[in-house]
């Protein structure tokens, strides 16, 4: 009788996860967001869209009609009102107006009610939610002011950052107010952030360069992931295993939003996520400047230059500026390259959180990693991006017109929901954090060597298996590849003025 | 008020001020310059966002994947 009545108490805990549990939340908000994204762009689509795309297959136009209700500040350089307001004079002399206001209110609205509706059903207040909210709102809007000036993306210092510091100058100086606590939710929001992220790792996309890019993005990418680890674990000997992972995957993968997947994935603590990010945009505004410079004095050929940019630097912003310093081919062949490996986050988020559920948090009492275990300890929320990265890719791959209805959805709504998401992650975690609990973790300065070893052996190696896959296994495929320069494509680097 | 919420408060002013000199005046100076004016326009005419996060995010993608798409 006992073990029953224990069975069932078990059974009932289980179900009530459904409706408590952060990674659930997360994985519902997202759905939902994106189920009414996808509609939304569905039922915008041209009554006649299949007979238009048997037509005139990619040149068919489809539109979010979310768009004008969901924006972030724009881009600025001479006053910080142009991020939310701006004239432009188009061709023909036209005024052309942008207004972000309306936008940006509609995130505020669509956030709020949203997370204070989880907040409620996960038995927390949502009048408390509701009250911070809009202070922490107010913060994440300030920072992509500061991430939307000109030269500071130029620089690629992304909004992550600002939004970090923002939050720490708030924390380190009157101190976060008690009652902004409520709306602090890092995890949520990342969760919730890598579920609409998980929309755009389309599968499909993968063989965009063939079986030589798939090597050079693929087979070097966990190479060094893994190796970078060990590194890290057994000759460094860092203590904590998740801000190993975490700089691992931000280095061989792709920057800030590898690292955000990896630590959702592994559990990191808010303040390993924020040191990873650190020495990656530090290296990524170096390598993006350097790498050009190098390539082209050496003389390096375009493609071979293009896919070891591609494969190295790790922000996808700073490869697509890398590469457009050795003209269209560059360009073309390096951000292609950090696509693939863009997609390569759904596998990695996918297998550090298997890994750490069945190795890493294992119970030491257990004999081996059983699938019960493995279960517990995975972070549900890795189902909700994996769910979305297999059915958009099935509808981007399998749909007539399926490449422009995922597109205009992305570009339409998610793209937009999911930077505030992040941007909201950040000052939370900004908010909760302070400047003496990030000392410990640059101790003997062991993070800032693995992430130099790590990153010397990926230059190496994508340097050695891009010459190997473009120049001697498949060759053949390289006037493919030049896009739309192929003259120039072959011949070695030259700088663009 | 206490000495340290004086000095937080102080700390926080001082921030900002200093942060509202770098963003509103010296870097629409640094875009000014003649390299970077360049540089910047540059990035424009191609669609380059460097601080993009993810492919989704750059402009530039765009006729690279449609070519891409109809190969």
């Amino acid at each position: 009788m006992a073990t029953e009545e224990l069975s069932a108490t078990a059974k009932r805990v289980r179900l009530s996860e459904f409706t408590t549990s952060e990674d659930w939340w997360a994985v519902w908000c997202g759905g939902l967001l994106l189920t009414i994204a996808f509609a939304a762009v569905w039922f915008n689509r041209p009554t006649d869209f299949a007979q238009q795309f048997a037509e005139s297959a990619y040149d068919v136009k489809v539109t979010s009609p979310l768009k004008p209700f969901l924006a972030k500040p724009g881009k600025w350089t001479d006053s910080a009102l142009d991020a939310f307001y701006s004239v432009t004079v188009v061709e023909g002399g036209e005024d052309r107006i942008t207004n972000k206001v309306p936008g940006i209110f509609g995130v505020f609205l669509a956030i709020g009610i949203l997370f204070a509706i989880a907040q409620w059903v996960r038995g927390y207040c949502p009048a408390a939610f509701l009250k911070a909210f809009p202070f922490v709102f107010l913060l994440a809007t300030l920072s992509y002011v500061l991430a939307a000036h000109s030269v500071i993306k130029a620089w690629n210092l992304e909004y992550a950052l600002w939004a970090l510091m923002s939050g720490l100058i708030v924390s380190n100086t009157i101190g976060t107010p008690k009652f902004l606590k409520h709306a602090a939710l890092t995890e949520f929001y990342i969760k919730t952030g890598l579920v609409l992220l998980g929309a755009g790792v389309l599968m499909s996309r993968l063989m965009a360069l063939g079986v030589p890019g798939i090597f050079v993005a693929w087979v070097v990418t966990p190479i060094v992931l893994i190796t970078t680890y060990l590194f890290g674990q057994k000759v460094l000997k860092i203590p904590s295993k998740s801000l190993t992972m975490v700089i691992a995957a931000d280095m061989s993968v792709c920057g800030v939003s590898a690292a955000i997947a990896t630590a959702g994935a592994c559990k990191a603590k808010k303040e390993e996520l924020s040191l990873a990010i650190g020495l990656s945009l530090s290296f990524t505004v170096i390598m993006m400047v350097v790498m050009p410079a190098v390539i082209s004095a050496i003389g390096m050929d375009v493609i071979l230059g293009a896919a070891w940019m591609g494969g190295t630097i790790d922000a996808t912003g700073a490869v697509a500026a890398a590469g457009a310093a050795l003209g269209e081919t560059g360009l073309h062949v390096a951000t292609t390259v950090k696509m693939i490996q863009n997609i390569l986050i759904g596998v990695t988020a996918f297998g550090v959180a298997v890994y750490w559920a069945a190795f890493v948090e294992r119970d030491s009492s257990e004999s081996g990693p059983g699938l019960v275990s493995i279960w517990h300890g995975f972070p549900k929320f890795v189902l909700g991006f994996a769910a979305a990265s297999i059915i958009f890719s099935l509808i981007h791959s399998s749909i007539d017109g399926g490449p422009m209805l995922v597109d205009a959805m992305i570009k339409g709504s998610t793209k937009t929901l999911r930077g505030w998401f992040f941007c909201l992650a950040f000052v939370s975690i900004g908010l909760q954090t302070n400047f003496k609990e990030l000392l410990p973790y640059l101790k003997g300065g062991r993070p800032l060597v693995l992430y130099l070893c790590g990153q010397t052996l990926n230059l190496c190696l994508t340097l050695f298996m891009a010459w190997l896959m473009y120049y001697v296994v498949f060759d053949d495929q390289l006037v493919e590849l030049s896009g739309p320069e192929p003259a120039a494509a072959i011949q070695s680097a030259e700088p663009v003025e | 008020m206490s000495g340290q919420q004086l000095s937080g408060r102080l700390g926080l002013g001082l921030t900002v001020c200093l942060m509202a000199v770098i963003w509103l005046r010296v870097l629409p100076w640094v875009a000014a310059q003649p390299k970077m004016a360049a540089h910047l326009e540059q990035l424009d005419k191609q669609g380059i966002d460097p601080s993009a996060m993810f492919y989704t995010d750059l402009e530039a993608m765009e006729p690279i994947l449609r070519r891409l798409e109809c190969r």
